[in-house]
């Protein structure tokens, strides 16, 4: 029998640090539905923390209440679909210039990794900004 | 000194082990062992805390080890090239020989 696609599942959050915990929650459900294995888990843990965090840091810069809008599906069993989306200040991180990751101890910067690890571990990532809003979309499976 | 670092390192938990291994600086500590072989997940808030310990031991000509890395927090370190610029050991044992 041929499985049908799931409908996208969403949450609004706040732009907090507080709430990556709930963040998290969400689109692991999303990981179990389709299937995802434990070490794709990790990634997509990975993922989301760093791009949430990035956003609560430099999204609503100020002090400025702002929203992280997580939405996820699963086209077919083993795959599952993740957009992030914020109305913060227009950003497309995967224009950044990559950290040199041979640098020695004495000339790396202490951060800076976060975006890097994310382009890696999400090949397929993809930005667009939609009116005001900036969202960042990738895709895992089972297989990849 | 041998710091055992077991479940997720992130952007909650990272401050926690980075003060941690900053009171063992000020008491005097200049080689710092940090065995990851319960540490199922680094994120990059946690490799801040590593390159920033790091940093502060070399200036004390001392060293941060960092032994057995695996699963994800391996690849992590492999990715972001950590692997190649820490000293990295297979085991406790071999960490504290240096």
């Amino acid at each position: 029998m041929e499985s049908v696609p799931t409908a996208t599942r969403s949450l609004r959050l706040a732009a907090n640090a507080g709430c990556l915990h709930d963040a998290l929650e969400f689109v692991r459900a999303g990981a179990l539905e389709a299937n995802l294995p434990e070490a794709r888990i990790g990634e997509l843990d990975l993922l989301i923390e760093e791009i949430f965090m990035n956003v609560c840091w430099h999204g609503y810069p100020g002090g400025r209440q702002g929203v992280v809008e997580l939405a996820y599906s699963v086209p077919a069993p083993g795959e599952l679909s993740v957009e992030i989306a914020d109305q913060g200040v227009e950003f497309n991180p995967l224009t950044a210039e990559p950290p040199d990751v041979t640098l020695n101890l004495e000339d790396r910067p202490i951060g800076g990794l976060g975006i890097f690890l994310v382009k890696r571990l999400a090949p397929s990532i993809a930005y667009r900004r939609d009116h005001d809003w900036n969202r960042l979309t990738f895709a895992l499976s089972a297989g990849s | 000194m041998v710091l055992l670092v077991s479940g997720r390192l992130d952007a909650e938990s990272a401050p926690q082990f980075e003060q941690t291994c900053r009171a063992c600086i000020a008491e005097g500590v200049t080689v710092l062992v940090v065995d990851l072989g319960e540490l199922t997940y680094v994120s990059s808030m946690g490799l801040r805390s590593f390159i920033a310990i790091a940093k502060t031991l070399q200036e004390k000509h001392g060293a941060l080890r960092i032994c057995r890395l695996q699963g994800l927090v391996k690849q992590v370190f492999e990715i972001t090239g950590l692997l190649d610029m820490f000293r990295v050991y297979e085991s406790v044992e071999a960490a504290l020989g240096g």
